[in-house]
């Protein structure tokens, strides 16, 4: 199936990319939003420069992996604000990304250097 | 939104604009009200310091994002402050590239790639750093002194307030009037204020009598310039100053007399005998109109005043707001019919056609410098050149050598702009050590030069290292940075397979010495010239240090007077006038000598013709040279010192029975009479027709224009003589030997050519040791200055010589190292590479000598005493070179020779 090798290639994701995808599960969101998501969840510590979060978004986009979401725009207060949703090809990023850490986190419990997660 | 914010918010999109389009299409406006969002957020909740960082980090997060969206487009974001864990991935995984970060690797690496190589870098940094520190060092001359406005605020108003005289042959330099600052004061609406002074010199007394100069000066000289004191204060607008005998001292008079102490304000000085109290101390680099002048002390003019005055004062005025030089003049030429009624000086008027003339004060006091100036600048710019002809080589032999490398590199995927950004790292890493090494040498150089440099350059002591010159290195190191970077970027280097299967050295060995040699030729090419020039210039300054005017300049006051011939509408009136002033000048205590002449050495004026000698057919083959005549009375040779070769000088008895007795220097010996005595010889000046002189005397050669130029013939004919009348000129240049020193007679000199005729003025007062000094100054600076442009740039060439000689030779070990094992001896293999190498560099002088024969003779108008194509000059110089470049060619190989040649094929 030719889509599956193209999720793949996608990862690993960087750190900002990924935390982009996850605030996108919740549902569409802009920038500002999502910026202010990211940082309320890693409570502080991750805090992207509008640069760079902009530049984050339009990768993703560009690479398939959220996508305009016009409806969203048009539902909030907002009407001009650019909203994003994930797509399929996203998810299936954000899902295999997380299997990845996971092994990870598994790895390194193995090795003594993380407590199990049982 | 707040101001600040609004203006925040205004620079945070315009370093928007920095990304591409598609992504502003999509991303502008949503960024810009997040930043605002956030911008609001961090003014509530953040101090300033918070708020400086948010917004610092947000520009250059953009800046980052934006180059990296230009370059990469795909390349990943890297905005975080926490480290990705992308960072341990190798630099040749061009896939997640942050260009940003990569050039911050790139300096890394190449900063150790650069210390591993400590010669090459230690010659790159130093020759960048003569290169910038050298135009650095002059530019921050040209910016203090041509560049930067004055010292006073709105110094771009200040004007300098001149007359001149046309009618008298005046063309400036008149100065003003106390009747003319009467009648202008209040009357010129052009004016926002104006003050004018009068130069003295005075004996202060008390424990230590001294002798300073000082301004008499209106009070508003100080408001006028927009200047206030550093302790105490300045003079006040009204007259209470004046009344109270106050006066207001200089910073250099307040360190030497009273050292330094706050409470001198309030003491009292005794001023030829007056006390005067001291008001205030002027701050440490306030020199108005110059650095001699010590004290300031307040006169009124009464703006009633009847009397119109002599030319013996000085004044500036502040233009009020809008107004133009030219409307100023235009007002001021309107009043001037005026002055007729209100002083009665119609005669004087008419006389001289008084115009006014009010350069800005700026071009007053910069006047002679600023071209000097340029040239310099111009010269240092060359040797910069050189200096980074000399890196740029340095870097090209020395990617030559990591041929392979960098095709390894670009194998494994490494682009176009990945090789340039490997060469701009070290290209960076060496122009900001060269720069800053750079500056720093020029900090030192425009301190000494403050401290050493000639009086006569004017703002001297405002010269320093300015931000803008800070500016203007930065500059440089910026372009020498790129030049280094894509110098060996461009370069097209053999095939990958070409390298690898042969190692660096014999892939295209022929085309890769060639290309080295003709590296050397340039180097020593560029050397020699610059050495030739140096030898020319230093010779020239050596002769202007031993020349002989002539005459002599020390206890001479020279001034000009003019006569307008409505007023003096024959010879014999305006001979009478000279006679009756010499005579009265004579007659002054201190004066020993009085004499007059047409024209003083060094006046620049030629006024010249032909002779036409006596018994000598005309010769239509031959062009007789021209010599300028002078009109001079009897004393003038004695007056000024000029030297008596043969014959006699003209007496009292010659000039007053007109016997048509002439004086005549060496040159025209040597032009008109180069095989016969010249005494007793008869000739007229010009084709004929007019009277005939007879040579009584000859005396040496004296400058006209300079010290650089070669003598002219100069013939000085009696002050009056001639049946046709037209001899007798109208201004005359005085001369007077004095016993005391020269300025102290200046009023009673003044007195004596009043009281034979009130209306007429004596100006351009200057000792002879002034006049001599000005002409010399600049040709005896811009020696100096070129001579150490161009030693620097000696050092430069010699540096970058051995430099490249020697990595060149170092790149033939493993050649060295096979002859040693076939059995050679190490005596053979130097003498060879000697050989080779010497052949290069002979070529090199070759390409040198014809360039400087080419090139010198611009020079010529700087040269004294020198001819551009000085023999010894180009025989020393390129000896010299040649030497070094022999120890640079010998010490290298004999080094190689020694290596044990087993180690040398080893190590390939």
């Amino acid at each position: 199936m030719p889509r599956r090798p193209k999720a793949e290639r996608f990862v690993p994701l960087s750190n900002l990319s990924f935390h982009l995808l996850l605030a996108l599960g919740g549902g569409p969101g802009h920038g500002y939003g999502l910026g202010k998501e990211i940082e309320r969840r890693t409570d502080g510590r991750l805090t992207p420069t509008t640069g760079s979060l902009y530049q984050a978004l339009k990768r993703l986009a560009d690479d398939g992996l959220i996508e305009p979401a016009p409806e969203a725009a048009a539902e909030s207060s907002d009407e001009r604000r650019q909203y994003f949703r994930l797509t399929a090809l996203g998810r299936e990023v954000a899902r295999l990304e997380a299997t990845r850490l996971h092994e990870l986190v598994r790895l390194a419990a193995e090795c003594r250097l993380y407590p199990s997660l049982g | 939104m707040s101001r600040g914010q609004g203006l925040r918010a205004r620079t945070y999109a315009g370093f928007l604009r920095l990304y591409p389009r598609s992504f502003r299409e999509l991303f502008e406006e949503d960024m810009r009200r997040t930043f605002a969002t956030r911008l609001a957020e961090a003014d509530a909740t953040a101090g300033t310091l918070g708020r400086t960082r948010f917004l610092a980090v947000e520009l250059f997060g953009v800046l980052r994002s934006a180059v990296s969206q230009r370059l990469g487009g795909r390349a990943a974001d890297h905005g975080m402050r926490l480290g990705s864990p992308l960072k341990s991935v190798p630099t040749l995984n061009t896939r997640r590239k942050d260009p940003m970060s990569i050039l911050a690797q790139e300096l890394r690496h190449g900063l150790r790639r650069l210390t591993r190589n400590p010669g090459f870098t230690l010659a790159s940094v130093v020759t960048l750093a003569l290169g910038i520190g050298a135009t650095t060092a002059v530019y921050s001359v040209v910016h203090s002194i041509v560049l930067r406005p004055l010292p006073y605020p709105e110094s771009d108003r200040l004007v300098w307030l001149d007359h001149a005289g046309p009618g008298i042959g005046t063309a400036r330099g008149l100065g003003m009037t106390r009747g003319l600052y009467a009648y202008y004061r209040g009357r010129v609406t052009a004016f926002e204020d104006m003050a004018t002074w009068t130069p003295m010199e005075v004996n202060i007394t008390g424990d230590e009598p001294e002798r300073v100069r000082a301004l008499a000066t209106t009070p508003e000289l100080f408001r006028t310039l927009g200047v206030r004191a550093e302790h105490g204060r300045v003079f006040g607008a009204g007259s209470e100053d004046v009344a109270s005998g106050t006066v207001v001292i200089s910073h250099r008079f307040w360190m030497r007399r009273y050292g330094g102490d706050p409470d001198a304000v309030g003491r009292v000085l005794s001023f030829t005998g007056v006390p005067l109290e001291i008001i205030g101390v002027m701050p440490a680099g306030f020199a108005f109109p110059d650095p001699h002048v010590d004290l300031w002390t307040p006169v009124t003019i009464d703006p009633g005043l009847s009397s119109f005055g002599g030319f013996s004062w000085q004044g500036i005025a502040r233009l009020a707001p809008g107004v133009t030089r030219a409307a100023a003049e235009a007002e001021v030429r309107a009043l001037i019919p005026g002055l007729r009624e209100r002083f009665g000086v119609g005669r004087m008027l008419d006389d001289s056609g008084l115009t006014p003339v009010f350069p800005s004060l700026k071009e007053e006091v910069v006047r002679e410098a600023e071209r000097t100036l340029w040239i310099l600048l111009g010269s240092v710019c060359f040797v910069l050149l050189l200096a980074c002809a000399n890196v740029a080589n340095l870097v090209l032999v020395r990617a030559e050598g990591r041929q392979r490398e960098t095709a390894v590199r670009r194998a494994l995927g490494a682009g176009r702009l990945d090789v340039l950004r490997y060469h701009l790292a070290e290209g960076v890493l060496i122009a900001l050590a060269g720069g800053a090494l750079g500056v720093a040498l020029a900090g030192l150089a425009v301190r000494i030069l403050v401290a050493t440099g000639p009086e006569t350059l004017p703002r001297l002591a405002e010269v320093s290292v300015s931000p803008a010159v800070l500016g203007f290195a930065l500059l440089l190191v910026a372009g020498t940075a790129v030049v280094f970077a894509l110098v060996p970027a461009l370069r097209r280097g053999p095939s990958m397979a070409a390298t690898m299967k042969s190692g660096d050295r014999r892939a295209s060995a022929g085309r890769r010495a060639a290309g080295r040699g003709a590296l050397v030729v340039t180097q020593v090419a560029l050397a020699l010239v610059l050495l030739i020039a140096t030898g020319l210039m230093s010779r020239s300054f050596v002769h202007l240090v031993r020349y002989d005017p002539g005459f002599d300049s020390d206890s001479r006051l020279t001034f000009r007077v003019g006569l307008s011939p409505h007023a003096y509408p024959d010879d014999r009136s305006s001979a009478a006038f000279h006679r009756e002033a010499l005579d009265g000048l004579a007659a002054i205590p201190g004066v020993e000598v009085a004499g007059a002449t047409t024209c003083l050495p060094l006046c620049d004026r030629w006024g010249g013709t032909q002779l036409s000698v006596e018994g000598r057919p005309d010769d239509p083959s031959s062009v007789p040279r021209v010599v300028a005549i002078r009109r001079v009375n009897e004393s003038y040779f004695e007056a000024l010192g000029i030297r008596l070769v043969t014959g006699r000088l003209p007496n009292r008895f010659d000039h007053e029975s007109e016997t048509g007795a002439a004086v005549i220097s060496r040159e025209v010996v040597d032009a008109y009479w180069p095989d016969e005595d010249p005494l007793g010889r008869r000739f007229q000046p010009g084709s004929g027709g007019s009277d005939w002189y007879t040579v009584v005397g000859v005396v040496a050669d004296t400058p006209i224009n300079g010290y650089a130029a070669d003598p002219p013939p100069i013939a000085y004919l009696p002050l009056v003589y001639g049946s046709d009348g037209s001899n007798s000129p109208y201004e005359l240049s005085y001369v007077l030997r004095t016993s005391v020193p020269p300025q102290r007679v200046i009023p009673a000199v003044r007195e004596v050519i009043r009281s034979l005729d009130a209306d007429v003025p004596i100006s351009d007062v200057a000792t002879m040791e002034e006049i001599v000094a000005a002409a010399n100054v600049q040709t005896a600076f811009t020696a100096v200055m070129l001579g150490i442009a161009a030693g620097i740039a000696l050092l430069l060439g010699v540096v970058g010589i051995y430099g490249v000689i020697s990595y060149a030779v170092g790149r033939r070990t493993r050649e060295i190292g096979i002859r040693l094992a076939l059995g050679a001896r190490a005596g053979q293999v130097t003498r060879r590479i000697l050989r080779d190498e010497g052949r290069v560099t002979a070529l090199g002088l070759v390409v040198g000598l014809a360039g400087a024969f080419a090139l010198t003779r611009l020079m010529r108008s700087l040269l004294f005493g020198v001819s551009p194509t000085d023999p010894v000059s180009f025989a020393g110089a390129a000896g010299l070179l040649a030497i070094v470049a022999l120890l640079a060619t010998w010490v290298p190989a004999r080094r190689s020779a020694r290596i044990d040649p087993a180690r040398t094929l080893r190590a390939e």
